[in-house]
């Protein structure tokens, strides 16, 4: 499945999440209007009841918070501007979840033998967003990061767990 | 709601003994036969009332039938359905190999059948495979576990049957978070196959050989109770067991302050689901739906059990 992972990730992959990207603050407009609606028109899930919507996004902000000596490293980033961090972007190399997987329209679960393999696939995709960032050297808290990425919605109070598909810092003031 | 005349069948053909058959009447829609594990697990019971309860509504007779995990005992009953003229089989069954010969053999008798719970290991023979994700649900209860234990201790690992996928899945959901966290230590790793009392020794035995556990992670709800009811009668109330499926056994534990959290499985509404599938696929030749389907699945702790009931959340 890791090799799956790797054949789909420039040429599926990557185009999905850029063909679906909504910009961060957009979204939690529309969110904060109607999920539902939000969900339609930005949202992508596995079809079948109580399925979560999962959203490619796009944002930036200051960091406010970096744990990246964890094995599960992640950003505490405030897009918002009000000091405080509202989206946590994901660097791993554990990442939680199987956004990525449940974002694409033509990884279908029927496909494959069972969970075991579906959820190595998830993993081989998370391990493929790992891969593919490079963090800055020293201290990076209160620099500014933009980011590209998907995650799977829980509510309006939840802050997103972006699972990053490209990430880059602004060099330090 | 209409009250069914119930006949209890305690033989057939002297070959095969239903134990705790149940025959519902209702009109004229035609026969949902209704396969799961024993009821001695209020989770499989929960699926077989759940899905009854749903097809009795929608105008179905229903035969309600157990196959205690055994794949042949499975096969006779296929064979039953098949028999009685079934006109849909939901399934919760005996092994993701075993069961791919009898849902052909009913599919192929014009028999459609849905799944429940767990998968078989073919696809394309089915109409519907709906499980909980698993994967999912284990990560939270794995993410509880590693906060309660505070990161670091010994523990001890109950697993499921070996032939039931649902055992591998949730075992690799726990590991694929504790196992990053290297103060965690396994000192144990044994199958009690989902039961109680097997879990209740396994656990006992367990604990002479490796007095210093801290916590015990279970695959299922049953080897939860198990698990605690012998920590408790060796008096060691203070490790911290967590299990999987979201039983009323295990909320009223959490609730007393004895297992700590559990992972719940949309049991009831997955049943219905599959029988709404099946009344779809019966009307219309089609469901409108990918065979294999995945539900979400909720952690419980102390913070929500009270709204648990019958493996589902109230509001």
């Amino acid at each position: 499945m890791a090799a799956l992972a790797r054949d789909i990730w420039d040429t599926d992959v990557l185009p999905t999440v850029a063909e679906h990207l909504v910009p961060i603050d957009d979204l939690r407009v529309s969110l904060a209007q109607n999920e539902q609606a939000a969900g339609q028109s930005h949202g992508l899930r596995p079809e079948g009841e109580a399925n979560p919507w999962n959203f490619a996004v796009s944002g930036s902000g200051s960091i406010v918070e970096a744990n990246t000596t964890s094995r599960a490293a992640k950003l505490q980033v405030d897009t918002t501007g009000d000091g405080a961090a509202d989206v946590t972007v994901q660097l791993g190399p554990v990442i939680r979840g199987t956004a990525i997987r449940d974002a694409m329209p033509f990884l279908i679960f029927t496909d494959f033998r069972d969970q075991i393999e579906f959820a190595k696939l998830a993993g081989g995709l998370n391990a493929m967003a790992h891969e593919r960032l490079s963090l800055p050297e020293g201290d990076i808290i209160g620099r500014t990061v933009s980011f590209e990425g998907v995650f799977t919605y829980r509510d309006l109070a939840s802050a997103p767990e972006v699972v990053p598909t490209a990430l880059s810092f602004e060099a330090p003031e | 709601m209409k009250t069914n005349r119930r006949t209890f069948v305690t033989g057939l053909a002297g070959v095969v003994t239903l134990a705790g058959t149940s025959i519902g009447h209702a009109q004229g829609k035609g026969l949902i036969a209704i396969i799961t594990p024993s009821h001695d697990n209020p989770f499989f019971k929960a699926e077989a009332v759940g899905a009854e309860a749903r097809a009795t509504e929608l105008g179905y007779e229903t035969i309600v039938l157990v196959h205690d995990d055994d794949p042949n005992k499975q096969s006779e009953l296929f064979d039953t359905a098949i028999a009685r003229g079934a006109s849909a089989i939901i399934l919760d069954n005996a092994g993701a190999d075993a069961t791919v010969a009898p849902v052909r053999r009913a599919t192929e008798a014009g028999i459609p059948c849905f799944l429940i719970d767990r998968e078989i290991k073919e696809a394309g023979i089915a109409v519907s495979q709906i499980v909980s994700n698993n994967y999912q649900g284990a990560q939270l209860g794995a993410e509880e576990f590693v906060a309660i234990m505070e990161e670091s201790g010994n523990y001890v690992e109950l697993v499921g049957r070996e032939a039931d996928t649902n055992a591998g899945i949730r075992s690799s959901g726990y590991h694929d978070i504790i196992d990053q966290y290297p103060d965690m230590i396994m000192v144990a790793q044994q199958s009690a196959n989902w039961s109680q009392t097997e879990a209740f020794e396994k656990m006992e035995s367990i604990l002479q050989a490796n007095p210093d556990i801290k916590g015990v992670i279970c695959g299922n709800d049953t080897m939860a109770m198990g698990a605690w009811a012998a920590l408790e009668a060796a008096g060691r109330n203070d490790v911290l067991v967590v299990g999987f499926d979201g039983s009323n056994d295990v909320r009223d534990s959490i609730l007393a302050g004895g297992i700590k959290a559990t992972v719940l499985q949309p049991a009831y509404r997955q049943a219905q689901i599959a029988v709404e599938q099946a009344d779809q696929y019966l009307t219309t030749g089609s469901t409108g739906l990918p065979e294999k389907q995945l539900m979400d699945c909720v952690l419980i702790t102390a913070e929500n059990a009270d709204q648990l009931e019958t493996f589902a959340l109230g509001a």
